[in-house]
């Protein structure tokens, strides 16, 4: 059987034992809380990081195009950006679906001599080749999210100043067609 | 230097060292973004609290007065025989666990010091050491530590990182209130100098001038004035309050935010339209222009200060009652604290609707009535005419701030004022509202812009809920009757959630309300159009 088919059988061990993984990123008696608790609003962390690891893991095995695994690696990476982690703590976890696939594979594979090795070898390849993409994503995701937190504080300091000066009548605006120009607190949904 | 390999060069440690709880250390470099700013010299010396100076957690050396252990050792004493709930919570905690997992921050950071037995253990090990015997005797085997400047400052981390929420306390079978902890621990803080700005400089304002921003009375007035303009634009009905008017029959007040900040002031017009359409005798006070204490986040002696001006303006314009709106932590104030602190208020009548007649009984010695019992009783009673398809643009949720919900149960009054007023109203999931609401991340003092990511990771819970209901129901727009919750709130939403905004409760009610003389609406108070009035609003 092909590695590849090997791994799609074993997905859900696999799956599995990349989510232990990157929950064992947080303090212990974090980590053990975080992996009990199967209430998705009693432990919002936890049960985010089991469910959306579980698709990409299977996006992984399938060869899932980056904009299908976007969503899953957002809810994460969102959450990973605002904790006490560094950058590489923060999408380091991506990487850890090696470790999990090594232990599930078993360390010899893609290790012999031979067709069969060779074609091991081959899968192997291809599947970290996906990893390494999805880290790249992950980079990307990480850099949106950090650019998002100083927009909020950028934005909160602009509407403040906006506010007390427009209300002091110290402004005079040119008025656009129809509609004051105003910062995006304003009106917003 | 040797060569790495290059296993080695990408070697990344995940796993987080394994650390005794009791070490205290702190990189508060390391740790910018979940701290906030200490307050300035200015703010305490005008106060006249103690050291001031000026300072930074990021120093090593943080200027406390020489003997500062001895006076956190006397103010705690002090407390203690002052307290008794204090050395109840103190000694009666059996370690059992069931707050550990409930405080908002934990479950964001997942951060095992903010599992409130541990916060309150922060200070716990210090009173063991010096106030009981095992502790005097055993010392760390009996859980005690010695207050060192590396513990002080652990203090200072933890303590501002609590909203003083009250969560945890709903699930502790002991009824222990770690918020009732953290109050103590910052007023043992402020003792030796150590609190920040965004809860000292509001305190100081409103001391000065009446409201956390310092706006004068002139500003105050102006402020009002352009939300009248505002609301003439958009309903054609001008509306008349005053401001420190003797002898009305009730004074109301709002959290400073309501006439002056997005979203709060769409609020703010929601109340002056529906005292219009009532013809309410009242009146606004450009001196008790703050509903907020933040006195509460520093300690009781602020807070009776600063709620004092209250009542002191209540007789000065000769009123009858108090009104207040849609503030968060000014209820617990008034719910908790105020009978006690400045009570009875005997010179004051038990308040009555003017408009139902209804006796507000609960407030008969406070003398203070929250704005939805008010309007809830008017809805009940059949007084007002509300066109609900006024807010059909918006698929709305509440939030329960933590204050009114559990500091004073007000858990149905706003349900009936939204569900009078908007067509579509979904509730969050039941572990994430009322009595067991999730906290904004942001009270306390701690909504500043320099502690955004812990904002974020306390508020995560809370967002996790409203992306929940986003996704079942189209939910668009989050109400709550707190000023701090809509600051803190929209930026929480931008991150998490951005597809939906937030409002007051008051705001949706004016959307609907039918003015008497009003020309036809287009769009609602913040300028957006109406449904169906897309093509038509002129905004
Ligand atoms: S009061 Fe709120 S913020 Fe403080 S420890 Fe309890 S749950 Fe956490
Ligand atoms: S629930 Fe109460 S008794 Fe149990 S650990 Fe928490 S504070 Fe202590």
């Amino acid at each position: 059987m092909r590695l590849l088919e090997r791994v799609r059988e074993r997905r859900q061990a696999l799956a599995d034992r990349w989510g232990d993984l990157v929950l064992s990123t947080y303090p212990p008696e974090t980590a053990s809380f975080l992996r009990t608790e199967r209430d998705p609003f009693r432990n919002p962390v936890g049960t985010t990081i089991r469910r959306e690891i579980g698709a990409l893991a299977e996006g992984l095995l399938t060869g899932a195009d980056a904009a299908a695994l976007e969503g899953p690696l957002d809810a994460i990476v969102k959450i990973r950006a605002v904790q006490a982690l560094s950058p590489a703590q923060a999408i380091g976890f991506v990487l850890l679906f090696k470790q999990a696939l090594g232990e599930v594979v078993g360390e010899s594979a893609g290790t012999g001599s031979g067709d069969a090795a060779a074609r091991e070898l081959a899968d192997l390849d291809e599947l970290h080749g996906r990893v390494d993409a999805l880290t790249l994503a992950a980079c990307d995701r990480y850099v949106a999210c950090r650019e998002r937190i100083f927009d909020i504080r950028a934005r909160a300091a602009t509407a403040r100043t906006y506010a007390l000066l427009k209300r002091a009548g110290l402004l005079s605006e040119v008025e656009a067609e129809g509609a004051a120009a105003a910062p995006g607190a304003e009106g917003r949904p | 230097m040797t060569e790495k390999t290059q296993q080695e060069l990408v070697q990344i440690d995940y796993a987080p060292p394994a650390r005794d709880w009791m070490d205290p250390r702190i990189d508060f470099v390391a740790r910018r973004g979940s701290w906030s700013y200490p307050g300035a010299a200015k703010n305490l010396r005008y106060l006249g609290f103690p050291n001031p100076r000026d300072w930074s957690p990021e120093d090593a050396d943080w200027k406390l007065p020489p003997n500062w252990q001895q006076i956190i050792h006397d103010g705690l004493a002090e407390r203690l025989g002052k307290y008794r709930s204090l050395k109840v919570f103190l000694d009666t905690c059996v370690r059992c666990g069931a707050c550990a997992d409930k405080c908002h921050f934990f479950l964001g950071s997942g951060d095992p010091k903010n599992m409130p037995v541990l916060r309150a253990e922060l200070l716990r090990s210090v009173y063991r050491k010096d106030f009981t015997t095992a502790g005097r005797i055993l010392g760390s085997i009996a859980g005690a530590r010695e207050l060192t400047p590396e513990v002080l400052k652990e203090w200072f981390y933890y303590f501002f990182q609590c909203t003083e929420c009250r969560r945890c306390s709903v699930f502790c079978p002991y009824g222990i209130d770690t918020a009732e902890i953290t109050m103590i621990a910052r007023e043992l803080l402020n003792l030796v100098g150590l609190n920040i700005n965004w809860v000292i400089e509001p305190v100081a304002n409103c001391d000065r001038t009446g409201n956390h921003l310092g706006i004068q009375p002139h500003t105050f007035k102006d402020n009002v004035d352009f939300l009248v303009d505002e609301l003439a634009d958009v309903t054609g009905v001008r509306v008349e309050p005053s401001i420190n008017r003797k002898g009305a029959e009730l004074l109301f007040v709002v959290p400073s935010a309501d006439y002056f900040a997005d979203p709060g002031i769409y609020t703010f017009m929601g109340y002056l339209l529906l005292f219009h359409y009532l013809g309410l005798d009242y009146t606004l006070s450009a001196y008790a222009s703050e509903g907020g204490n933040f006195g509460l986040f520093t300690s009781h002696d602020t807070i009776k200060r600063l709620n004092y001006k209250i009542y002191h303006e209540a007789r000065r314009l000769k009123v009858k009652w108090l009104l207040g709106g849609e503030c968060g932590h000014m209820w617990r104030v008034m719910h908790q604290y105020m009978d006690t602190m400045n009570g009875p208020a005997d010179f004051l009548e038990a308040p009555v609707s003017p408009v139902t007649g209804t006796r507000f009984e609960h407030a008969a010695s406070t003398k203070m009535v929250h704005i939805c019992e008010f309007t809830a009783d008017l809805i009940r009673n059949g007084k007002l005419k509300l066109d609900k398809t006024r807010n059909d643009h918006r698929r709305v949720t509440f939030h329960d701030s933590c204050n009114p919900a559990r500091a004073m149960g007000i858990l149905e009054e706003p349900r009936i004022v939204l569900n009078a007023a908007c067509n579509h109203v979904f509730e969050m999931p039941e572990n994430t509202i009322r009595e067991q609401t999730f906290c904004c991340g942001g009270g306390a003092g701690l909504g500043n812009d320099e502690n955004l990511e812990m904002r974020l990771r306390g508020g995560l819970p809370r967002a996790n809920a409203v992306r929940w209901v986003h996704e079942k129901h189209g939910v668009n727009l989050m109400a709550c009757i707190c000023a701090i919750d809509r600051a803190t709130l929209t930026a929480l939403v931008e991150y998490w959630v951005p597809e939906v905004g937030i409002s007051g409760v008051h705001e949706l009610l004016g959307n609907a309300l039918v003015m008497p003389g009003e020309k036809p609406r287009t769009t609602d108070l913040r300028g957006l159009p109406l449904a169906g009035m897309e093509g038509v609003a002129d905004v």
